[in-house]
């Protein structure tokens, strides 16, 4: 029999549980001017390799950059006042010299040296950079000289990666910048909390802190927005945008569109991955693709149809030069005719008894759906697409890297201001990134790219990029541009003041204010 | 416990040293045989874009990842034995830290489960076999064929909808108050609840049919003794279920974890998988074997101490 007593470690255990859980201590508060955001994964732990906290992809606004990009692609001024070409790759930055970091040191060169020194060990720093790139010339004035001719550094010095912190700090633990909001909390996958930075140079924050929460299920932060256990969702499932909009508590907020959804084809594979060489087919796979459809139905018209590879406003009054290539299924079956692929019996064309079959990937974080509209757009006009759905970032960069496939399906952003930095990815013969191994044509469209690269004014920069672009849209048919996406967001109707930027990395969260 | 318990014990908690060797290697081959690299990935989680191959290739040299497999084996294996798992390649933190920091999170969403599946599951169960046929026996049969059928993240939103959207009672998710722990250990718990209700009432009908159970209720032994007779003799089955969902649970409830947001080792250890870190996937492995290993023996202590037939030895696995 067993005695009622035996139940008594049970009961303690119980109430030791209820009461040790209870110990976790959260940061949050309810000030008057908090505000709590459910924000995705956790992506960026701290402590690996150089990594900085607070700053990639989850710009948290701890650390700022030499320029700043603006929510419509313009690079303005941020640490940096003014900025000039001095010949031999080197760039001259002015400093702003009101600047204090968040423990009370002035901000100086020397920041600017350790910084991007250590962006360039860590590996993320774009551009060809050097760890000596950085040389004082006085405490407010640098020169920085890259490795490569490269004149759109100013552009790309505005991605969050070469945020500036103080020397002697680890921002891989506790950053310590100049930004409008400075460091408090940090548990990994669990929450960053900032406050305002009273100190702050520019104009101050409305918000005395912000508690970015992590919650890796996109549902979840839905439902913790309409509970109201946080003020403000990131990254909106599109699916439950009705849900949040029916709701009185809340409203959703979209962002110009930053992430651009592109069909990349690999022209120089080996087989069976050899067919898209031929520029016919890779022009009948762009003819074949409805984009307005793909927008409507399966993005619920939370996109846009695009005609470039990036974000038009990158590529300035140039952006009209790429006219993309319109949905035509018909030119597009007359092109396969003509290139000699003949329909079988079950649709699928062939060619000397070789079927017109591709190997189509998608990124893993690319929603379901999305492989199966273009496998079937494709397959009306007799080319079998064979999705391989692969289950992490790990297997689909490594097939990537191996060349198994034909189309990738992708979902690029564009962070920096820079108009060549996605043709310079991935379609830059000398970029040394695996993917331009299958991608890039060499010869014009690498000169036009380090024209680019080479051009002292940016407007030519933006000239160039967009005839790189055409080239590789229009002519080459290298890529096919899809959609451009928004970023979604649900925010409490208490919330003010937020300004979406398009690349999400860039966003400010200094305006933004809450009405309790 | 007397000498031969003893012994038995000792011989038990030696057995894990094989175990430990057999299931890293095992874990280490096959995290080597995956595809992907994970110097690539970090540099990828980085910049959001596949690295240049000199970069990547520079930081393999770093990680030591260009090092033969026997050679990054055996290092890690002397390490593991002075008590050090490494250091996660994704985080840069000590790979026993983190395991530690976080199983406290797994352990309280596991015994929390364990507790409500036990609680009710059990009496559950010896009612439904003691009504056997009834109106609440088919109604309980019908609630373990949902419960069982229910998968977890769909019963998390639905829990959440209702507890904290709804009604506003509970957290949505996270960690930090008792309150955060209810429906994630409720969502975890209805499975367990399905299994104990169901293997509680098959045993308890089968020890009711037994002839010690005639001869009891003959000699005018009230009902509800007969049945805590039988209850008693059914629990062996019921041990061992626990036994080994608890390990499960130990192990980490990744969707879960997931879906609440709870800091458990289960998401812990996915997102190491994802990134390819080895030194975290190794260390989870030997984590959990070691914790399943010392969970089954405490089960077959249990089984001693529920039935007094079984006798440890230091010679088998106990018997009778």
């Amino acid at each position: 029999v067993v005695r009622s007593s035996r139940f008594l470690p049970v009961l303690w255990l119980l109430s030791f549980l209820a009461a040790g859980c209870g110990g976790g201590g959260e940061a949050a508060t309810s000030a008057v001017q908090e505000m709590v955001v459910a924000a995705g994964a956790d992506l960026g732990p701290s402590g690996a390799f150089q990594a900085r906290l607070g700053v990639y992809p989850l710009n948290t606004n701890v650390g700022e950059t030499l320029t700043r990009l603006a929510p419509d692609y313009r690079v303005e001024p941020l640490l940096a006042t003014r900025w000039e070409y001095r010949g031999n790759n080197t760039w001259r930055f002015f400093l702003r010299q009101d600047v204090l970091f968040h423990d009370g040191t002035p901000f100086t060169a020397q920041a600017v040296v350790s910084s991007i020194a250590q962006s360039v060990r860590g590996g993320f720093a774009y551009g060809p950079l050097a760890e000596d790139a950085v040389v004082v010339i006085d405490d407010h004035t640098i020169d920085i000289t890259t490795t490569e001719p490269n004149l759109r550094l100013p552009e790309q010095l505005g991605h969050p990666n070469f945020s500036i912190f103080a020397p002697g700090s680890d921002p891989a633990r506790h950053p310590v910048g100049t930004g409008p909001f400075r460091w408090v909390d940090y548990r990994p996958y669990e929450w960053i909390v900032v406050e305002r930075n009273p100190r702050y140079w520019g104009e101050e924050s409305r918000l005395d802190r912000i508690v970015f929460r992590f919650y890796p299920d996109a549902t979840t932060r839905t439902l913790a927005l309409l509970a109201g256990e946080v003020d403000f969702a990131m990254d909106l499932p599109r699916e439950q945008v009705t849900a949040v909009e029916r709701n009185g508590s809340a409203r959703v907020v979209r962002s110009p569109p930053g992430q651009m959804l592109n069909l990349y084809l690999n022209i120089r594979g080996s087989p069976p991955h050899d067919l898209l060489g031929d520029v016919r087919l890779r022009r009948a796979i762009a003819l074949s693709i409805d984009r307005g459809q793909l927008v409507r139905q399966l993005w619920r018209g939370e996109a846009e149809e695009v005609r470039s590879l990036t974000v038009p406003a990158v590529l300035g009054r140039f952006a009209g030069r790429v006219n993309g290539v319109a949905h035509d299924p018909q030119q597009a079956r007359r092109l396969l005719d003509g290139a000699g692929w003949t329909p079988g019996a079950d649709g699928v064309r062939a060619q000397n008894d070789r079927r017109l079959r591709l190997i189509l990937l998608t990124h893993p974080d690319l929603e379901g759906g999305i492989g199966e509209f273009v496998q079937a757009q494709l397959r009306q006009v007799g080319i079998d697409a064979q999705w391989v759905r692969l289950p992490d970032a790990a297997s689909y960069a490594e097939r990537l890297r191996a060349g198994a496939f034909d189309l990738n399906l992708t979902l690029p952003n564009q962070n920096d201001g820079d108009p060549l930095f996605l043709p310079g990815l991935l379609l830059y013969s000398r970029s040394g990134r695996p993917l331009a191994r299958w991608h890039a044509p060499g010869g014009r469209l690498d000169s036009l790219i380090e024209a680019g690269r080479q051009a002292p004014n940016p407007v030519d920069g933006q000239r160039l990029a967009a005839e790189a672009i055409r080239m590789a849209v229009d002519e080459e048919v290298l890529v096919v541009p899809l959609a451009g996406r928004s970023r979604l967001y649900g925010l409490s109707r208490t919330v003010n003041g937020f300004e979406p930027h398009p690349s999400q990395t860039n966003q400010g969260w200094a305006s933004v204010w809450v009405d309790r | 416990m007397n000498s031969p318990a003893l012994a038995y014990v000792a011989r038990r908690i030696l057995s894990l040293l094989p175990v430990w060797v057999g299931i890293s290697l095992l874990a280490f081959a096959l995290v080597n045989l995956a595809p992907g690299d994970p110097a690539q990935l970090i540099l990828l989680r980085q910049t959001g874009e596949l690295p240049t191959e000199e970069a990547v290739q520079r930081l393999r040299e770093q990680l030591g990842l260009d090092d033969p497999f026997p050679v990054r084996y055996g290092r890690w294996l002397a390490d593991a034995a002075r008590g050090d798992l490494g250091t996660s390649l994704r985080t840069g933190e000590a790979v026993l830290q983190a395991l530690l920091d976080r199983f406290p999170a797994t352990l309280l969403l596991a015994v929390a489960a364990l507790l409500l599946g036990l609680l009710i599951g059990i009496p559950l169960g010896t009612l439904a076999a003691a009504r056997r046929d009834s109106g609440f026996d088919h109604a309980s049969r019908i609630g373990v064929l949902l419960g069982a059928s229910i998968p977890n993240f769909w019963l998390g939103y639905l829990f959440i909808l209702l507890f904290a959207v709804g009604l506003g009672w509970l957290p949505v998710a996270g960690w930090g108050s008792w309150q955060h722990l209810v429906l994630p250990a409720l969502t975890l718990a209805v499975g367990g609840i399905a299994g104990l209700t169901r293997l509680t009432r098959s045993t308890v009908i089968e020890e009711l049919q037994a002839d010690y159970v005639r001869t009891a209720r003959a000699k005018g032994l009230p009902e509800r003794a007969v049945v805590r007779h039988a209850l008693r003799n059914a629990l062996n089955p019921i041990v061992t279920l626990t036994g080994v969902r608890f390990g499960r649970l130990l192990a980490g409830a990744v969707v879960v974890e997931t879906v609440f947001a709870w800091p458990g080792i289960g998401k812990l250890v996915v997102d190491a998988i994802y990134d390819r870190d080895y030194p975290t996937i190794q260390g989870f492995v030997l984590f959990t074997g070691t914790v399943f290993v010392l969970l089954n023996l405490l089960v077959d202590l249990g089984y001693a101490w529920l039935d007094p037939r079984v006798r440890l030895t230091g010679k088998g696995n106990g018997g009778g």
